[in-house]
């Protein structure tokens, strides 16, 4: 939302600088996002008239031109604009003049100078090039009455501060000049101005016909009316304000458009060329299958749940949101129809993003408008088209049906004060309510207020406290520091958190690696044999788009990441979550009904056991190394090794881990594509547990070996067939690797989903 | 969560700690936490 401070001040002027103004209206909610100068500084540029043109001797494209800068002082000034014409007022760099940085970013100084042998004393100026605007075309014109002489910047009002501000959606009553000028008023004190408006046309009230979403339409016919050559009305500092004259139909638009931004017309108003309208308008919803043609080019489908007026026709705009081509004012026009409405937020909401644009006309029915001054402000914008472009206005059609009903709002003075955390009295509350303009009723500990049409975001208690926080100002807030009771919760010494377990593999040698959750579903398949993964509805993307059961594809990814970048060494972790379907989870404060996400710890290890050192010769780690870092790990516990099946590891190569007669998870040597030389030559470790498990271990309790052996559970690394039984171990030697062929040693530990950590 | 809002007042607010991570040792991209080298990772021991 932007204006220039000049218009702000002509409805309340409080005594505060262009800063504390700003500071004022952010504090109160209304964030200043950007305040910058109407134009770029520059100095020495004077309003002038060019007397007299005679072209250039030796170019072509010059003119030399005798400008009267006011004072009875000619100039001489050489001139390559297309537009230049005697008795034209434009705005003249004199010499000594500095004008805004061009592209090259330096200050342009303007001196006595010599155009191709014809000396020129100082330069005639483009909006481009005071900064204003982006039209180089030409000379920008100035108004035909301005004193010759007059400094330019005071001329066009170019040190007025242009304010943006950056609405949120609740805030919807000062998405017009009027209305921030009325909450300034409300949080300054200073008196507000309301502009008084001329008595309108005649009225003429006929039935209602309308639809539910347009509880009140106001119609004024303008006939007929001559489009006359007019003075730019914008305020230049604007963002699109065209430099020189504008067309009559754009004139029109921009006065309409002029009128959006100013005064209290919040309701944007369409107009429509009365010529293209066959028979009446009315206003109704779409029937499936109907198109129309916007202003912006676009073809639109609508059906039921969209808003449209139309004639006996065809649809001619789309309600609320745009007008149709078809009846757009142009240079032909000459009955203009004029339409102020009211529309019902929910009818307007949602449309105009289905159909991927947004206006600001849409942005502001989708909040809500005031229903009472409809009236006023087609009265309003008639005046404007009679001022600028003459015509007699029409009579007015008033429809009101189903307008909404302010309902009155209770406010309980003790409630307020707890929520917003100060103590409040009765009378602090109803002055600042009564400061914004709200009709106030006390009683008992409480308030009553019926909140006036403009105020439809007023609706429930909250809506009140909010606003007498926001009018007390939040910078009065006392400064209350908590007060919470500091326990500290004692964990039993028996459990170690998942930080305890992150360091003890991170002394073992293994880095920390964090994924997203969200892996591809080929990944699921090929390393979970889980088919039916957890899906998202929406993926970032398309290799994310399924929740992981297993962290292996991840540190898979991980490995492949670092050996595409030349790493020697990979040793890492991983302690996450996983997330799979499991119907006995009941919905609770912390879980979620059907799934299971049970924390999980896998690690991977690849390349050679120790670093390069002189102790030991290299050698690439194996599956006994890292069963001895799952033993250190689970250690004072004694784990038990028995060979298993997994789908993501070779068969032969995978054994599953036992602690405490309960499972918690795999240990291998490879997967089964690491078996098919997919990842190269070296050794490649995994192993993932449970990391419940893993966090029960009890450093005091005494383990006793259970049944065979543990230490001894080795298999061969040659028969991938044998060892399908457990407990059936012969134990041998430390196997050879194969000389030459990939061995890759992979442990992974998939536990049974625990409860709770 | 079957709260009396009555009874009941409260704030919501998040912070990542990746991001106060990004804030502290100054770095610049945030999807270098989660990619994995080693190279960066070792250098937060």
């Amino acid at each position: 939302m932007q204006f220039p401070e000049s218009w702000l001040r002509e409805f309340c002027n409080p005594p505060l600088s262009s800063e504390q103004l700003a500071d004022t209206l952010t504090m109160a909610g209304l964030e200043v996002e950007e305040r910058r100068p109407a134009a770029p500084p520059f100095s020495g540029v004077v309003v002038a008239r060019i007397e007299h043109l005679e072209p250039h001797p030796q170019a072509e494209r010059l003119r030399v031109c005798q400008v009267d800068v006011g004072g009875g002082e000619r100039l001489q000034i050489v001139c390559g604009a297309p537009n230049a014409r005697a008795g034209m007022v434009v705005p003249c760099a004199r010499v000594g003049a500095v004008l805004p940085p061009g592209p090259s970013g330096e200050a342009l100084h303007i001196g006595l100078g010599q155009l191709r042998g014809v000396a020129s004393h100082g330069m005639l100026c483009s909006a481009q090039e005071l900064g204003i605007a982006d039209d180089a075309s030409g000379l920008l014109e100035l108004p035909a009455d301005a004193p010759l002489g007059q400094d330019v910047r005071a001329c066009l009002q170019l040190d007025d501060q242009i304010f943006t501000l950056k609405l949120t959606p609740n805030l919807a009553h000062c998405l017009s000049v009027y209305g921030v000028a009325r909450e300034l008023a409300a949080l300054t004190g200073a008196p507000l101005h309301t502009p008084a408006l001329a008595a309108g046309g005649p009225h003429a009230h006929r039935g209602a016909a309308g639809a539910s979403a347009c509880p009140r339409s106001v119609r004024a016919l303008q006939r007929p009316h001559r489009a006359r050559h007019q003075r730019r009305r914008r305020h230049p500092g604007l963002d699109g304000a065209a430099a020189g004259a504008l067309r009559p139909a754009q004139r029109f638009g921009a006065g309409g458009h002029l009128q959006l931004r100013d005064v209290r017309v919040r309701p944007p108003l369409p107009h429509f060329d009365l010529a293209h309208i066959e028979g009446g308008l009315q206003v109704r919803w779409g029937c499936a299958g109907e198109t129309l043609q916007l202003l912006n080019g676009q073809t639109v489908t609508v059906d039921e749940t969209v808003g449209v007026i139309a004639d006996a026709q065809a649809l001619e705009s789309l309600a609320g949101i745009m007008g149709g081509a078809a009846t757009a004012v142009s240079d032909a026009t000459r009955d203009v129809y004029l339409e102020a409405a009211f529309w019902w937020p929910k009818a307007i909401a949602g449309r105009s993003r289905r159909y991927h644009f947004s206006t600001d006309a849409g942005h502001r029915f989708e909040r809500g408008v005031d229903p009472a001054t409809t009236v006023e402000h087609l009265e309003r914008i008639t005046e404007l088209i009679l001022q600028i472009c003459g015509g007699q206005p029409g009579p007015i059609d008033d429809q009101s049906l189903n307008l909404p009903q302010p309902q009155p709002v209770a406010l309980r003075v003790a409630r307020a004060a707890k929520v917003i955390g100060m103590p409040l009295t009765l009378e602090q509350c109803a002055q600042a309510l009564r400061r914004l303009g709200l009709q106030v009723h006390e009683g008992q500990g409480s308030l009553s207020v019926t909140p006036p049409s403009y105020r439809f975001d007023l609706q429930i208690e909250a809506d009140l406290i909010e606003e007498v926080a926001r009018l007390i100002g939040y910078e009065h807030l006392p400064h209350t520091p908590p007060l919470a009771p500091v326990t500290a919760l004692a964990q039993p010494e028996r459990r170690r958190g998942p930080y305890a377990l992150r360091r003890q593999l991170a002394q073992l040698g293994f880095q920390e690696t964090i994924n997203f959750s969200f892996v591809q579903e080929r990944w699921e398949r090929d390393w979970a044999d889980n088919a039916q993964p957890i899906a998202l509805l929406n993926p970032i993307a398309s290799q994310m788009s399924v929740m992981r059961s297993s962290l292996l594809g991840s540190l898979l990814a991980v490995l492949k990441f670092n050996t595409d970048r030349k790493a020697e060494r990979v040793r890492v972790f991983e302690l996450g979550r996983v997330f799979r379907h499991d119907a006995a989870v009941p919905d609770g404060p912390t879980s979620v009904a059907g799934v299971a996400q049970p924390l999980r710890v896998a690690a991977l290890a690849w390349g050679d056991a120790l670093p390069l050192q002189w102790g030991e010769g290299a050698r690439s780690v194996d599956f006994h190394d890292l069963k001895g870092d799952l033993q250190a790990l689970l250690a004072p516990r004694q784990a038990r090794f028995e060979p298993a099946e997994h789908p993501a590891l070779h068969p032969g190569r995978c054994a599953q881990v036992w602690l405490d007669g309960q499972a918690i998870g795999y240990m291998a040597s490879c997967t089964r594509a690491g078996a098919r030389a997919r990842a190269g030559s070296r050794p490649r470790c995994c192993l993932s547990s449970s990391s419940s498990r893993c966090c029960s271990a009890s450093w005091c309790r005494r383990n006793r070996c259970t049944g065979t052996s543990p230490c001894s559970a080795t298999w061969p690394w040659c028969c991938p067939s044998a060892s399908r039984t457990p407990n059936c171990w012969p134990p041998c030697a430390a196997p050879t690797p194969p000389v030459g062929s990939p061995m890759c040693v992979c442990l992974i530990f998939t536990g049974p989903s625990p409860t709770g950590s | 969560m079957g709260l009396c809002p009555e009874r009941y007042i409260g704030f919501a607010f998040g912070m990542g700690p990746d991001r106060l991570t990004m804030l502290r040792y100054g770095v610049a991209d945030l999807r270098l936490f989660f990619d994995g080298d080693l190279r960066f990772l070792r250098q937060f021991q």
